[in-house]
This record gives structure tokens, sequence and C-alpha cells, in this order.
């Protein structure tokens, strides 16, 4: 019958607000600080304030670099959103045939890494001697298709980012209740102006919101520009920061300011988001997932059905078939189509060896483990983070969730050099270790792991709580008995987002690994630069059937954070 | 044999509760007997369910003292504060909050289990209690696959079962389709005086607040405004505010004219009828109102021809609602009133738009101020 002091209701919200401190804002402000130095912190030399590291924005490789950034975000973000929300639209809306093999379509694309993606989309168009363009070679065609050029980026970048608004934009389509369509006819408008007038509003507030989405993730994208632009030197701001690093003599300092510009622009794109969706959101108007009206397409739904085919063959069926391809081939060189398909130039002894290379091995073996303790901590303190934000009154809430969603709006290769920065020079001899790249990936999925978790809190009623407290039980039993028990698809879900996410991520781990602490993903980015395309699609392909096959193996779980 | 339970009385003192400079509650003093039930009757965000979410331990109140059985549950100023866990109060949730993942025998068996009793007795109780709410065949259901009346009893029976201190209702009627909230408030009353449990009870509906309460407090913007059982406080509202929760659907604003020995006439505002009342208003601030029940008009149709004693409207019918044992007229005066009338003998052919009349008795109008001194 004694009140818990002040010291003891406040530890647990001052050791949470401590650890978040260190995990997100350290890094973010080691870098804003390098900005603005003349050498790095903890570098051994001395350092002083300097704005000339701004310098480096007005470079001719920066501007380019930007303008490509720009470009190559507006127009794969286009390209998505308008897949997407065609796609979404036939699977919610049309009685197109084998509607639920639309929706697999619609986010099958999610479990394929972009850095494989973008090793199939080389393989297939970058130059001559790719595979599409041998047989267009071969069929007489006067033109032949380049990846290595903003088109190529903007081409893969739409691709691949799909899921994202089909997944938003599908979710408000089946929100929306037949009886808002029917008052809409009862009231004289037919199905185009239904459509135009009461739909289309409706949906647009997931559109923009998985626009911004999209957009963010293309700015801060590091495969594409490095594997496709790599060869011919086409950079966007991302990779210039990784240039600036990782050049000799590199140049840290202007890296950083580099990183601040590319911040810049995406916290001017999550502004706008905010902006735009002011006042937008129509979440609240769903009823419960009422019977849907089916618009019937007639013979247009094997057009439909086309469109669907098309896509899934060019965004997955030729891109396996090219890993596949890459890395059976005893020999790189191809003459013509007819000896593309040649089974006798096939051979699986290199994807054997690749089974049994040690760097191959040592970098599964060090992503398995990265991607099982970032979701086992991360799923245990992002659920302590939520609980707080979303079940208690403890003050400080606010700013957990503030800083909690924080790392939505930084940009991987900037968290990871603050990340180096912030932890090189610490007493703890966390660098040349995997747990490096640990505390890099746990504020990187912060936001998607904190949300996720929140949503599965939130859906609990907090009467199930009192009446558990009511009935005599602890806080701690409340929680064990009724709470947890009640959440656990959520938190399992939100677990197998954390790894699968943990196992695709290149950015993050940038600067932070060593030669034996690189994880798969590192493998594959970096021995693209040694140029070596059968090694590249076989690690590739290995890596694309690891992803797949957990992924495969997860689905159940994750679902309710997709 | 149904133990009963060793009634607590409750006290509250100068209960205050502030949300950030929000107040929600404005200083509130309850007591409620050993075995009594209360009623807190108000309007959404008046305070009522904060102040009984104090007395569950739910929310820490501002200031202010609770007792439960005489000791201190809360008091502000000697820094008690009892954990909800340690307070053995049973709680109905408008929500039921029926633990999902678990049957109903698990929901109920669930505060015997915390006190750690022996399986034995956990099983026996469980039984009697699931028994006497009419479960029983329910016992291994998974509790989501019950219906809403069946949920809001395992509610009941999970707190019955921990035989607490006191049982707190909050408005666990109201997600419950009218003619089963109906049954379950009688069943509810029935069982509250079996087991002879002290409880509170939050509601906005009067005729639940009427039917359910040895007392009732109705409360207004974190005040009570007035306590009383439910036949004082339906005959002798203190203010207009009370009378218009407890059902005095007719409200007009006025002043009183003169004082008389055959009663108090009274001018209706912005009009030239007076009625008249044999109730001096009591003392009060606000302005003075004459409150008088819908049941209490008696309503014919109006003939030119025929003399029209005092107190009486005329106006027309603007609509005529049965409702099986009433009929629910509105009437527009022409003296600019609009008033509700439940009549309740035969219907009578009075359509819209038919001239009519109100006759109301010099002791059926209240006048009352807006807010009572007090």
């Amino acid at each position: 019958m004694r009140r818990a002091t002040v010291a003891e209701r406040s530890a647990v919200p001052v050791l949470v607000l401590v650890t978040l401190f260190v995990l997100v804002v350290v890094p973010i402000l080691m870098v804003v600080y390098t900005a603005f130095r003349d050498a790095v912190p903890f570098s051994g030399s001395e350092s002083h304030f300097t704005l000339s590291n701004f310098g480096a924005l007005f470079e001719e490789k920066t501007v380019s670099a930007a303008i490509n950034t720009v470009i190559v975000t507006i127009g794969g973000t286009l390209m998505a959103t308008a897949i997407g929300c065609i796609l979404a639209w036939l699977a919610a809306r049309t009685d197109i045939p084998f509607k639920p093999l639309v929706h697999v379509v619609g986010i099958l694309p999610l479990f394929i890494s972009m850095l494989a993606a973008t090793v199939t989309w080389a393989l297939l168009g970058a130059g001559n001697s790719a595979y599409l363009n041998i047989i267009l070679a071969d069929l007489g065609a006067p033109f032949r298709i380049e990846m290595r050029s903003l088109a190529g980026f903007i081409f893969v970048e739409g691709l691949y980012h799909v899921p994202y608004p089909f997944l938003l934009v599908y979710a408000a389509l089946s929100l929306i209740t037949s009886d808002i369509e029917e008052a809409a006819a009862v009231h004289g408008a037919n199905q185009f102006q239904t459509t135009m007038k009461i739909i289309f509003p409706v949906v647009l507030p997931a559109i923009l919101g998985s626009m911004i989405l999209n957009a963010v993730m293309m700015v801060e994208n590091i495969a594409v520009p490095q594997i496709l632009g790599g060869p011919v030197g086409l950079e966007t701001l991302s990779i210039r920061v990784y240039y600036l690093m990782n050049r000799i003599p590199s140049s840290p300092t202007q890296a950083s300011a580099v990183a601040l510009l590319l911040a810049a622009i995406v916290f001017a794109l999550i502004y706008a988001q905010n902006f735009v969706l002011k006042g937008r959101d129509y979440r609240t108007i769903s009823g419960k997932g009422a019977q849907q009206k089916v618009m019937s397409l007639g013979n247009w739904r094997y057009v439909a059905a086309g469109f669907v085919v098309l896509y899934f063959t060019v965004a997955i069926v030729l891109p396996m078939l090219a890993l596949l391809l890459g890395a059976l081939r005893a020999n790189a060189y191809i003459a013509n189509t007819a000896a593309m398909f040649d089974v006798a130039q096939l051979s699986s002894d290199r994807l054997l060896s690749i089974t049994s290379d040690s760097e191959v091995i040592n970098g599964l073996k060090n992503s398995l483990v990265v991607a099982f303790v970032t979701c086992v901590f991360g799923t245990g303190f992002f659920f302590i983070l939520a609980y707080i934000v979303h079940r208690t009154r403890i003050p400080g809430r606010k700013v957990i969730e503030y800083i909690a969603m924080m790392p939505l709006a930084i940009p991987a290769t900037l968290l990871a050099m603050g990340v180096l920065w912030a932890w090189i020079g610490s007493p703890i001899p966390v660098y040349g270790t995997i747990y490096i790249i640990i505390l890099s990936f746990l504020p990187r999925f912060m936001p998607q792991a904190f949300r996720a978790l929140s949503s599965s809190v939130m859906q609990v009623h907090e009467d199930l709580e009192n009446a558990a407290l009511l009935c005599g039980a602890t806080r701690a039993q409340t929680v064990w008995k009724v709470f947890l028990p009640l959440v656990r698809g959520g938190v399992v879900s939100a677990a197998f987002l954390l790894f699968v996410l943990s196992l695709r991520e290149v950015g993050g781990a940038l600067f932070l690994y060593t030669t034996n602490t690189r994880v798969l993903s590192i493998v594959v980015f970096e021995s693209y630069e040694n140029g070596s395309w059968d090694f590249v699609a076989g690690v590739s392909l290995l890596y694309t059937v690891l992803l797949g096959g957990i992924t495969l193996l997860g689905l159940k779980w994750l679902r309710p954070s997709l | 044999m149904v133990r009963v339970i060793d009634a607590m009385s409750i006290r509250i003192k100068g209960l205050k509760k502030k949300f950030g400079s929000f107040v929600a509650v404005h200083g509130v003093d309850i007591e409620v007997p050993e075995g009594k039930m209360l009623v807190l009757l108000g309007p959404s965000g008046c305070g009522k369910t904060t102040t009984m979410r104090c007395i569950a331990g739910l929310e820490a109140p501002t200031e202010g003292i609770i007792e439960l059985g005489g000791q201190p549950v809360f008091d502000s100023e000697r820094r008690i504060n009892v954990p909800v866990n340690h307070r053995n109060v049973g709680m109905v949730f408008q929500s039921y909050a029926i633990w999902p993942h678990m049957t109903v025998t698990e929901n109920v068996a669930f505060p015997l289990k915390m006190q750690k009793l022996p399986t034995a007795e956990v099983e026996e109780r469980v039984a009697e209690i699931l028994r006497i709410v009419g479960l029983e065949q329910f016992r291994d259901r998974g509790a989501t696959s019950l219906s809403g009346g069946q949920m809001q009893r395992v509610a009941l029976a999970r707190s019955l079962v921990m035989r607490p201190a006191v049982l707190l209702f909050d408005e666990p009627l109201s997600n419950l389709d009218a003619r089963l909230r109906d049954h379950l408030r009688v069943e509810l009353r029935e069982l509250q005086t079996r087991f002879n449990i002290t409880s509170v009870f939050v509601t906005h509906d009067q005729s639940e607040a009427l039917s359910l309460a040895d007392q009732i407090a109705v409360m207004n913007t974190g005040r009570v405004l007035q306590a009383d059982d439910p036949v004082t406080i339906y005959q002798n509202p203190h203010s207009s505010v009370v009378a218009d929760f407890i059902g005095y659907r007719n409200i007009f604003p006025g002043a009183v004219r003169q004082g008389g020995d055959d009663g108090i006439l009274f001018a209706l505002d912005e009009s030239s009828f007076e009625l008249t009342s044999v109730h001096p208003p009591p003392p009060g601030e606000g302005g003075i109102f004459a409150c008088v029940r819908p049941e209490d008009f008696e309503i014919e149709a109006h003939r030119p021809d025929q003399p029209v004693k005092p107190n009486t409207f005329i106006g027309e019918v603007t609509s005529a609602s049965f409702m099986g044992s009433y009929t629910q007229y509105r009437v527009r005066s022409t003296t600019g009133q609009v008033i509700d009338v439940f009549h309740n003998r035969a219907p009578l052919d009075l359509l819209p738009g038919s001239p009519a009349r109100l006759h109301v008795a010099p002791k059926s109008v209240l006048l009352l101020p807006m807010r009572s001194a007090s």
C-alpha cells in the first residue's frame, strides 16, 4: 500500500529516453557537427569550425547528382504509383480473373531485395552484351535498351516500388463501403462520376501518402546508382555521399555536408506529406469491410489480365531467369540468343563453388546474426516504446514517439556515417564488430517496427487491461496474462518484419563493416565492384532464394504488418 | 448458498480531478451506505465516469479523499493511493472488456487465480456464479462467440466472483438493444440487492437511473447538482437543469408575476401566456423556469365554441407518434411554445394540423431556478 517514489516512476522513461537519444539523436548530431568541422571527430587530429565543407554542394558532380536524384525520384515515383494504383483497383474493384493472384503479384516485389533486382537488370539491359540486347540484336531490332541511364534508374526504381502504392491504395479501396457508392448512385451519379467524385477523392490521401513514401526510399536508394550508374559515372546524391566517404583520400566532412542536403530533400518531402495530407485522413469513414461492389470489365478483363501478366513477367520472371542464367553460365561471353539458351554452356560448378566460398558463408552467418539480434532487441525495445507511448500517461511519452519516428527522415547513408563517428571513439569497443551494424539497423527500422507495434497495442481496448487490474492483477501480470496474448500476432509480425528488413538492408551497413564483418548484402554490393558477374549473379541468386524462402515461411505472420 | 458480501460504504470528500488545465471533477462529495446503489446521472463529459474511475483507482484524483468501508484508499493530503489491484473493487465496463483469448470459465476464474485460491475453491465459486448469471452451458465457450448480453453477464460474473468491496458499472447496458437492456437491468438490480453489494452505476439514461437507484446523484460540468432518492428527485428537483435530466421535457423561461392564495402567476418570456403554479421557486440563480413533465398535460381536441380553463395552452398538433402504451404529441401553441405531451389513455383522433388544447394542473407546474443555491 505504498506509493512508488518519483525516482522509481521516472526510472523507466528516463532509461528509455537515454537509450533513444544514444541510438537516434547522437548519430544525427555527429553528422551535423562534422559538416561544420575541418576534421572528423575522434580522428585524432584537431578540428575547427568551418563552412568550407558546404563548398562541396556547389561542385559540378554534386549539382548534377542532385538534379539526377530529383529526376529519378519523380520519374520512379510516378511509374510505381501508376502501376500500383491500377493493380490495386483491379484487385479490389473489378471482376478480373484470378483475383487473389493479382494481389500476390502486387506485393511480391516487396520480397526481392532492391540490390538483387538491380543486379538482374544490369544483366538484362546494361550494354550490348546484356541478355535483352543480344535478343534484340538477333531479332534485328533497330534499338537497344540501356539500363545504365537515368531512364534505366527510373525503370528499375519504378518497377520495384509498386508494392507500397498497391498496399496503401488497396487498403483504402477495400475500406470504402458500398454504402457511399450506392448513395452516390441514388443521388444520380453514374459509375464514372461515382469513381471520379467519390472513390478517387477518398483514396487520394493513400495515393499521395504512398508517393511520398516511395519518393523518400528512392532518394536514399544506393543500390541502383551503384550498380547501374557506377560503370558510367552516373551519380545520385546518396551514392555521392558514399564516394566522398570511400574515395582515397576520403572527404568525410564534405560527405557530411552532402548528406545534410540529402536529408533536407527527405525532410522537405515529409513536410510536404504533412501539408498535403492535413485534414484528409478519411480512414474513419470505413465501416467493417462491408460487401463491395465489383465493376464488370467485360472483354477488357483480358486486357487487364494481360497487364498483370506483363508486370509479373517484367518484374519477376525475366529477372529470375537472368539471375539463373548469370549464375549458371560457364562463360560470361554470349555470342547470340541461341548460345544464351545452349544447355551445354551451363554449369553449376561456379554456383557450387560460391556456396562454399568462405566470404559468402561468412556474410551469410553475419547477416543471420545481425538480423536475429536486431529482431530480438528491436522487438523488445520498440514494444516497450509503443506501450509507454500508447498505454501510459508518463510525461515525455510524446518525445519518445517523436524520436522513434525521426529516422524516417534520415537517409541510410547519413545514419551509417553518424553511427560510425558516434561509436568509433567510444570506450565500448563495438567498431570492427557486427554489433556496430546492429546499432545502425536498430534506429534505421525503428519507425516501421514502432508503427507496426503501435497499431497492435492500440487495437487492444484499454478496458481489457483495466479489468485485469481491478481483478487484482499487478501491472506486470496484466501485461503478461492479458496484454501480450492479445498482441502476440502483431508482435510476431513486427519481429519478422525486423528480421526481413535487416537481411535486405544495404545502406545502413555502409562504412560500418570490416573484412570479417561483411553481411551478405554488402558482399553483393562490393563484389560488383570487382566486376565478376558470375559471382555477383550467383550470390544474388542465393540471397534472393534466402529472402524469398524466409518470407514465404513467415508470410502468415508478416501479413498484419504489411 | 449465495454468500452475502460484507458490504462496505463509500465515502468521497472534496474529490477533484484535473487533466492538464481541464477540470473534469470539481469537488464532489458523495456517500453511499452499505449495500446501496448510487446512480451517477448526467450528460457525457459531466465527470461521472471520471468520478467512478477515481473510486476504482484507474485515475489518481488531483485532490480529495476516497474511503471504502471507512478505510482511505485515496487521500491527497496523507499521500495515500492504494493501487487499483489492491482495492478489491469490481467493475463492469461499457465495452464488456471480456478477454477474447480466454474461455468464459477462464475469464471468470481470473480474479480468484490472482488471489491464489486453491483450485477446488476456484472451480466451485466459478461454477456457482455462472449458474447464478445463467451461463452454465457456456462455460467452455470462447468468450468472443457470445452475444452482447451474454458477454455482459460474463463481465458481471467476473466481478461478482471476487466478492468485491464495491461494484462499479460504467454504462454497462448502453451497447445492448432495448429489450435486452430492460431485461438485464432488472436482473442486475436483483443480483445487486441479493448480494448486498454497495454499487455505483454511471448512466446518461434517466429511466435507467430512476429504476435502478437507491440514490441518484445528478452531475453536470464536474459537480453534483442534486443527490436524492429517485422518488424525491423525480417529484422535487431543485433546479431546472436537474429537472431536464430526469424527464421534464417542457421547460419555459419566464418571470414570477405575483404570489397569491390560489397560486403564483408566472409569465412566460416572449409570450403573452401566464401559467399558475402552487410551488414557490426555491432559492437559486440563473433565472426561473416553469418545468412540466410531458405526462402531466391533458390533451384534447380544441373547439373554439367551448370555454377554456385557466392554465391551458391552445395550439396545433405538429406531430403524433403512437408508442403503444402512450401517444406522444408535439404541439405548437398560439403563444409560441413547443410542447411535448405523453397521452396515456385511449388514442385521440388528433392528426398533425388538428387544433388542440393542453391543460396542466397548477400542482404539476414546478417553478425552478436554473441552478439551485446550495
